[in-house]
């Protein structure tokens, strides 16, 4: 019964989202009979009701329903239960879709500022989206779909690596993220059929574009800690498609949402704000499609269904295509020659925008040229983490510099911090100096620590220096600074060693005795495995560290799971997975020791908090719209 | 030819510029850092011309059946990687991810030694066990196919 429901319920939310589009067409005509704010109420409702039926479907264990067959078991604790209504493809594109219908409702109700008619236009082409979007579900990975009247008594299980609490929270908050940067597409869209320059759109859209990419942010650092803490890889970043598309949206918004200062406080560089909007959630939309089509080669692709991926690819080319079409003719209407000086804010904002799109466009080509080559029969290739490092990682110089110029030059003429910025640098790179000497290290972690030292003084300064509006601000940039000075740092001393150890031998790894005690059976309700408890020692000095990880195995499809144990010392993580018996009672095992892991984790957090800040910023009295 | 048509011109040709010279860069990187990725078959047909010593190259296949050996106690390890058709000896060294096992899609990076033994820098097994490498799964049910009509 509950999926039916369900089933109706996602019908009828498509119905509402075209009769959305009917009152777009028919609005720009003078008046509409349609009440706009009732429809999106109602389209949001029926799409909550559909999504709270499949959780309640997992809840209740209805196996004849084949998704639910497909990814979830008995023996599951209930909340790996809920949260597998996104473990597999056909739910998460319901999830995709109910994140689209909240972000418009969202929009529509706490937008105050924002004139009804925009909202409502904003809101009715998101349903448009959601049209396709809903079509391309309901035809192709319908997850109500039953089996009735054979069906299985228990279901094949969520995959075990998805097993995890970073797994349960990950794709609702990059979905969240993904998905925000739909409104600013929407209103760029429809500023785009409605010109009018006298709004102050970008000041409208700034707080939503905002939160998309702290939702993105944090979507990707997830994703990160949870490769890092399952995958047993003791990687963080394996510059796999799957994760490089999630960086790309980022990129995009990271750019978008510094063109919306400009756009807002200058009044200018309108129409590149427009693309960039555009660009932002078309690349989202890549991202998920491209993960969801399979045809990605990727540590991280699940097995999918070729034929939905080549409907997915023609949607995504019909959609960008009529954006792209839009922009095209009516995007000369936002033309603004606003004159700034050559070493001013504007100039370093622009470059910046620049580099962070032809970052974009680096990643973009190391997705898509695998895709290519195969496409038209070069053979197959794949494009592997030098590449990046060699190209995408360079970048990253001038980007640093630019994000150290920017906040200390003022809006249009120069009034620089010349002399302390020079005298940090020099600190910065009497420290690198220190740091690199112990360490094997090549040129590029070198810049990466010197420039994110540089960098970091730089915005303490300004920390203590300036007034706290820039506060947001300078605690994001603060924690890119930590970001980068933990990778490079990390990957300049890193230690990785595969061993094979019996029970009460012991390895010595960099300065630290990694002792095996013995080995431990594990009984959980859905898994039986082992567990090695490890000892680590300073070679000098008291302290000891205990590590545990474990190999499991689970019951409903047979599936093996390591499960690394870490241990972190505040400066260094202790890292240590379970491969195999080797026989003879020896086992194998992976030993890393990992500084500044927890550096990269709380960086991250910082640039997301940034944003967070900047959303409950008290806004600026709006400036006189005929000084411009 | 009015003037805002000369400064589109002009703006049009910086940005195609630019962006030629982004790609010229960006090629050129890349061409220096794919890594080829075969199958067994396609690598025995391609082998001798292209793969030298010091390329790193990737073949996807399957696990052999019975094919796994180790010296006891040992983190050395081999195995024969095959899709049906030709197959290839492996050897690693070091620990094994989660999912390998007879039969299991597996990927694997390193070198191809002149002896014909390919040495693995990199084992990777998907995250999903009903995963195959690609072009595994049409090769083994051609594979499967001929075998049939040669009986």
């Amino acid at each position: 019964m509950l999926p039916e429901v369900g089933l109706l319920a996602i019908i009828m939310a498509l119905i509402l989202a075209l009769f959305q589009g009917g009152w777009l067409l028919t609005s720009s005509r003078g008046g509409s009979s349609l009440n706009l704010p009732y429809l999106a109420v109602g389209h949001w409702l029926f799409l909550a009701m559909g999504f709270v039926a499949l959780m309640l479907s997992f809840l209740f264990n209805d196996f004849s329903v084949n998704y639910i067959a497909e990814n979830s078991n008995r023996y599951l604790p209930w909340y790996y239960r809920l949260a597998a209504t996104w473990g597999g493809h056909d739910g998460s594109m319901l999830l995709w879709i109910f994140m689209l219908g909240t972000w418009g409702m969202a929009f529509l109700t706490f937008a105050k500022s924002v004139p009804l008619i925009w909202r409502c236009r904003t809101v009715a082409i998101l349903a448009l989206v959601n049209v396709c979007m809903l079509f391309f579900m309901l035809f192709t990975s319908n997850p109500f779909q039953r089996s009735l009247p054979l069906f299985p008594s228990n279901g094949m299980d969520l995959n075990p690596l998805l097993q995890d609490p970073g797994l349960v929270i990950h794709p609702p908050i990059l979905y969240a993220g993904y998905v925000g940067s739909g409104v600013a597409f929407a209103m760029a869209i429809a500023l785009l059929l409605y010109p009018d320059k006298g709004l102050p759109w970008a000041r409208w859209l700034r707080p939503w574009v905002t939160s998309a990419w702290c939702f993105l942010t944090l979507g990707i650092l997830l994703g990160s800690w949870w490769a890092y803490h399952v995958l047993g890889w003791g990687g963080y970043w394996f510059w796999d498609p799957v994760e490089n598309v999630s960086l790309l949206p980022w990129l995009a918004a990271t750019a978008l949402l510094h063109c919306l200062i400009v756009c807002d406080k200058r009044q200018t560089f309108y129409s590149f704000g427009l693309f960039l909007a555009l660009v932002t959630f078309l690349l989202s939309l890549l991202g998920t499609f491209l993960v969801r089509s399979g045809m990605l080669v990727s540590v991280h692709a699940f097995a999918n269904d070729p034929k939905r991926g080549a409907v997915l690819l023609a949607l995504l080319g019909v959609v960008s295509g009529i954006a792209l079409l839009i922009y095209s003719i009516r995007g000369i209407h936002w033309q603004s020659h606003s004159p700034f000086a050559f070493l001013s804010r504007e100039t370093a904002l622009l470059a910046n925008n620049i580099l962070l799109l032809l970052g974009s466009l680096v990643l973009l080509v190391g997705i898509l040229y695998p895709m290519i080559m195969m496409i038209i029969g070069h053979g197959e290739v794949t494009v592997g983490p030098a590449y990046y490092n060699q190209v995408f990682l360079p970048l990253l110089a001038p980007f640093l510099l630019f994000m150290l110029l920017a906040p200390s030059l003022s809006w249009k003429n120069a009034q620089l911090i010349w002399k302390s910025a020079s005298l940090y640098f020099l600190i910065a790179a009497g420290l690198t100096f220190f740091i690199s000497r112990h360490n094997n290290s090549d040129v590029l972690t070198i810049m990466g620590v010197l420039l994110s030292l540089w960098l970091l003084f730089c915005v303490l300064h300004l920390l203590v220096k300036t007034h706290t509006r820039q506060l947001p601000m300078l605690i994001s940039h603060m924690g890119i600074a930590v970001v980068i000075f933990s990778v490079a740092f990390n990957s300049m001393s890193s230690i990785e060693k595969d061993v094979a150890l019996k029970p009460g031998e012991n390895v010595v790894v960099g300065q630290y005795h990694f002792t095996f005690e013995k080995l431990v059976p594990v009984d959980a309700s859905n898994y039986r495995g082992m567990k090695a408890q490890i000892k680590v020692t300073e070679n000098k000095g008291a302290k000891i560290w205990r590590l545990e990880p474990q190999v499991q195995r689970f019951i409903a499809n047979g599936m093996l799971k390591s499960e690394p144990s870490i241990n972190d010392n505040l400066w260094q993580d202790f890292y240590v997975t379970l491969g195999e018996n080797l026989g003879n009672d020896a086992w194998s095992m992976r030993i890393y020791i990992k500084p500044m892991m927890n550096g990269l984790w709380l960086g991250g957090l910082l640039v997301a908090l940034g944003g967070l800040l900047a959303l409950f910023r008290r806004r600026e009295p709006e400036l006189q719209r005929s000084t411009s | 030819m009015n003037k805002i048509h000369h400064r589109r011109i002009w703006q049009l040709s910086f940005i195609l510029l630019g962006l030629a010279l982004a790609m010229l860069c960006i090629l050129y990187g890349l061409r220096q850092n794919v890594n080829l990725y075969f199958t067994p078959t396609q690598l025995k047909a391609q082998a001798p011309g292209i793969v030298t010593e010091d390329k790193t190259i990737k073949i996807g296949g399957l696990v052999a059946r019975h094919s796994i050996h180790r010296a006891l106690g040992s983190l050395s390890v081999k195995f024969f990687i095959t899709d049906g058709g030709a197959s290839y000896p492996v050897h690693y060294r070091g620990v094994l991810p989660d999912l390998f096992r007879e039969g299991q899609g597996v990927v694997v990076e390193g070198h191809l030694m002149p002896d014909g033994l390919f040495q693995a820098d990199r084992v990777l097994a998907k995250h999903d066990e009903n995963y195959a490498p690609p072009g595994i799964k049409e090769k083994i049910n051609r594979a499967t196919k001929e075998a049939k009509h040669a009986a």
